[in-house]
């Protein structure tokens, strides 16, 4: 047997991560959680682990994968607590990978097979084994998820099975055992298939038989068990033109052999159900007979209608023939979505406002009078500590009830079962940029806020997609850049300030647009929409407990891997402003104009130019921008030395100013550089904070690609509209 | 005959959405999805306008070449 698989996964433990291939102790029990997506698999992974867990990714990846301690007390004995190191793979209905998640997930399962007792290169458990597969079989569609069992089975790991959902299968009218007790259906299951199946309900932890599947998983891992029935025919290897024809049809054969198999697992459970066979029958072997000749009409596999169904539609039915119907999908869609901006702006703002008015004004003042205590008050120090440091931990801060609102609200979306459908009735839309439905959920978000706009893109199942998705975000105007739209529309077009913001959105739409069919046809060729094949869920009502842990962890990472790179760059932009460009001032004295800042402004308004607006005023501004579109106002005001106005729409001072600098730099066409710096302002970088978190999810050479991208495209589109504006 | 055999015979002649099929074929919707769907990434069936996984309307090429492509000398997998 060979012992080169994939590279090993990551998995935590107490003291740390480690791999498999750790050989200085015994490993604890691996333990895959591995199931289709929306099967409960997160909620029994969080409701195992706990707050034991973490989230990393896979060995030379972007996947995302969480993973966890489980620890349960060691029965009978006073021995410490019993660890295993779960792993929660990405959802997938097939081994047979079509995207870099599910290659993750077929890649681990085949590692664990691989590493079976016998192999001396992986790290067993003290169990024995190195691991153990749990397959999380959906009771509401168990034909489905039986198929990925038996690919599973085929592979020879260890294995145990938890059924999910059986109180959806209870009350569900087309779930063929839902008028089967839970350990019923776990007894017929165990004799069909010949591994321990355990009944879970991972939201109730008191009662969810999370117990029985410690017990099962151990078992299993000391006398590891295999799944019976399956007869796969042994495969040859052949060379030469007919070895194509002969590898599918052994694939055909393959397939064949496994659906088969559900297929009898399935009338065996129907045959339990309608009492032709004991639940307790032990012969493994599957001795279940074709229901066609053994069963009354309309019971077992066959004799179901469409969608098995076998009295009227339950109420998931009916509330979906509203959301799945187009006419009416869709505008529920958009209202939902709107609800989220509702959400993340109003119930996010007036906390960021007491997080802001804590850091930025009594943590400030309190570390100033300390300072002042040591004699450091107005000296460079208190510049870096105050204006660099605490700021930059303030922005991070002020961030976190947006995300934490986000997380929360994307939780609940998922969780009840509307994400799925909000995917289907997008579908269509989001396929000319070779995305699926999911993807329009992170663009529309991005309208608001970018930064939840990157963590929406987690509920894209591709992580090429969710690259191609994160890239088009920043093309979508954020609410911080209608504060620079509505300060230069009032100033240059105060009677139609409405139409050219609302112009504004139109063009953030198009370049969306725009930029998805071009990457889609250059750096994204391979990215095409798979059929959106969804198991919609049953709605249910989300769970507390598992959605605050989820949206704790997510929170957690933003601020950990997003939040050190944001207090860097606000560290270097105060360094940069604190620095004197000449002899003349001391560090954090120097005026703006004369500082290192000022000067690298006024280096770069010449390249702006060619778009109407090469003044210093115009160029600082875009600098501060970069760190946050908030701040672009405040810089000009900064820069012109008029008070910032508190509604941006009545520009006052500011306006003038403004209207001088740009016909200045315009030559007389100062509403051609105005939408020339609008449309710039929109096309670049939409902050730091976003910059980062982008960072987080997809890597720094994507983000420095993306970057310079957005720059250059910002530039040319801006002296487009300049160069044609000016024409007009 | 298997679903797995009756699935795909029903979808090469008459297609459908697998709602319709397992109407027709008077089996579970999730178990004709599996069968479609494990098919699919085979490269036997193709979903209308995608033409990625079958020879629909392109061909495709490199590592992601689904097993029904493979010995196609259209193919440049």
């Amino acid at each position: 047997m060979s012992c080169h698989g994939p590279a090993p996964l990551p998995v935590a433990d107490r003291h740390g991560t480690h791999t498999a291939d750790d050989r200085t102790s015994p490993a604890p029990l691996r333990v895959l959680l591995v199931g289709g997506p929306n099967v409960g698999k997160s909620t029994l992974f969080n409701a195992l682990t706990g707050a034991r867990q973490r989230t990393t990714n896979a060995p030379g990846t972007t996947v995302e994968l969480a993973t966890g301690t489980w620890r349960t007390a060691a029965p009978g004995s006073r021995d410490p607590a019993i660890e295993r190191a779960v792993v929660d793979l990405p959802g997938t209905y097939s081994l047979l990978a079509r995207s870099a998640d599910e290659q993750v997930t077929a890649d681990a399962v085949r590692e664990l097979a691989w590493q079976a007792p016998a192999c001396a290169c992986a790290a067993t458990s003290r169990l024995g084994v190195a691991g153990v597969a749990v397959v999380v079989l959906d009771s509401t569609a168990l034909a489905r998820s039986l198929y990925l069992l038996a690919q599973v089975a085929e592979t020879g790991v260890p294995l145990v099975v938890a059924l999910t959902m059986l109180d959806l299968a209870a009350t569900a009218t087309d779930s063929p055992t839902g008028a089967m007790e839970p350990q019923a259906l776990a007894a017929a299951l165990v004799a069909a298939i010949g591994v321990p199946v355990v009944p879970v309900d991972a939201r109730n932890r008191a009662h969810g038989g999370l117990r029985d599947l410690a017990r099962a998983v151990d078992e299993v891992a000391a006398h590891p068990t295999h799944v019976t029935g399956i007869d796969v025919p042994a495969r040859t290897v052949s060379d030469g033109a007919t070895a194509a024809v002969l590898d599918l049809a052994q694939e055909l054969t393959h397939a064949e052999t496994l659906f088969a198999w559900v297929e009898r697992v399935a009338t065996c459970l129907a045959q339990v159900t309608t009492g032709l066979a004991p639940a307790s029958d032990t012969d493994a072997d599957l001795t279940c007979e074709h229901p066609r000749r053994h069963l009354p009409s309309g019971r077992g596999l066959r004799g179901r209608s469409s969608s098995g169904r076998s009295s009227g539609p339950i109420l998931s039915d009916r509330i979906d023939t509203v959301l799945l119907n187009p006419w009416a999908g869709i505008p529920v869609f958009l209202g939902v979505v709107w609800l989220l901006f509702e959400l993340t702006t109003r119930l996010a703002a007036p906390l960021q406002d007491v997080i802001d008015r804590l850091v930025n004004g009594a943590l400030a003042s309190a570390v100033t009078a300390l300072l002042g205590l040591v004699g450091l008050d107005d000296s460079w120090v208190q510049g870096l500590l105050v204006n660099g440091l605490l700021a930059g931990v303030g922005t991070v801060m002020t961030f976190v009830p947006v995300m934490a609102v986000m997380f929360a609200a994307l939780g609940v979306l998922e969780d009840s079962g509307y994400l799925a459908r909000a995917a289907f009735v997008a579908d269509r839309v989001m396929r000319s940029l070779g995305l699926d439905g999911r993807a329009l959920l992170p663009l529309i978000v991005g309208f608001g806020c970018n930064l939840p706009a990157f963590a929406a893109t987690r509920t894209l199942p591709n992580a090429r997609q969710r690259l191609l998705t994160g890239l088009l975000v920043p093309l979508t105007s954020c609410s911080a850049r209608l504060t620079v739209y509505v300060l230069l529309a009032g100033a240059f077009f105060p009677d139609h300030a409405g139409t050219v913001i609302f112009a504004m959105y139109v063009t953030s739409v198009l370049l969306v647009l725009g930029g998805g069919l071009a990457l889609r046809r250059t750096l994204f060729r391979d990215v095409q929409a798979g059929p959106l094949i969804l198991i919609l869920p049953p709605y249910q009502r989300p769970h507390l407990r598992t959605l605050g842990m989820s949206v704790r962890l997510r929170v957690g990472a933003f601020v950990i891997g997003a939040g050190k790179i944001i207090v860097a760059t606000m560290l270097v932009v105060w360094l940069l402003m604190a620095l004197p460009a000449t002899g003349q001032y001391a560090v954090g004295d120097a005026p703006v104009a004369d500082s290192l800042y000022g000067r690298m402004a006024s280096g770069i308004a010449p390249v702006l130019a060619p778009a109407g607006f090469g003044n210093d005023h115009a160029a600082a501004a875009l600098m501060t921008g970069f760190v946050a579109k908030e701040v672009v106002v405040g810089s000009f005001a900064q820069s012109y030395a008029v008070p910032e106005p508190g509604d941006p729409g009545r520009a006052g001072t500011l306006g003038e100013r403004l209207r001088d600098s740009f016909d200045a730099s315009s030559r007389g066409h100062g509403g051609a550089a105005a939408l020339a710096f609008m449309i710039f302002v929109l096309a670049y970088t939409p902050c730091v904070a976003a910059l980062a978190e982008q960072r987080r999810l997809f890597g720094w050479r994507p983000t420095a690609c993306a970057v310079g991208v957005q720059i250059i495209a910002a530039w040319v589109l801006a002296v487009l509209v300049f160069q044609v504006g000016s024409r007009l | 005959m298997s679903a797995w055999a009756a699935v795909l015979g029903d979808a090469a002649a008459h297609g459908g959405t697998p709602a319709q099929l397992a109407n027709r074929l008077r089996l579970p919707t999730a178990l004709v999805q599996a069968v479609l769907d494990h098919a699919e990434r085979l490269g036997v069936v193709t979903v209308a306008g995608q033409g990625r996984h079958s020879c629909g309307s392109a061909c495709p090429t490199g590592s992601a070449t689904p097993p029904a492509c493979a010995g196609c000398p259209l193919s440049a997998g």
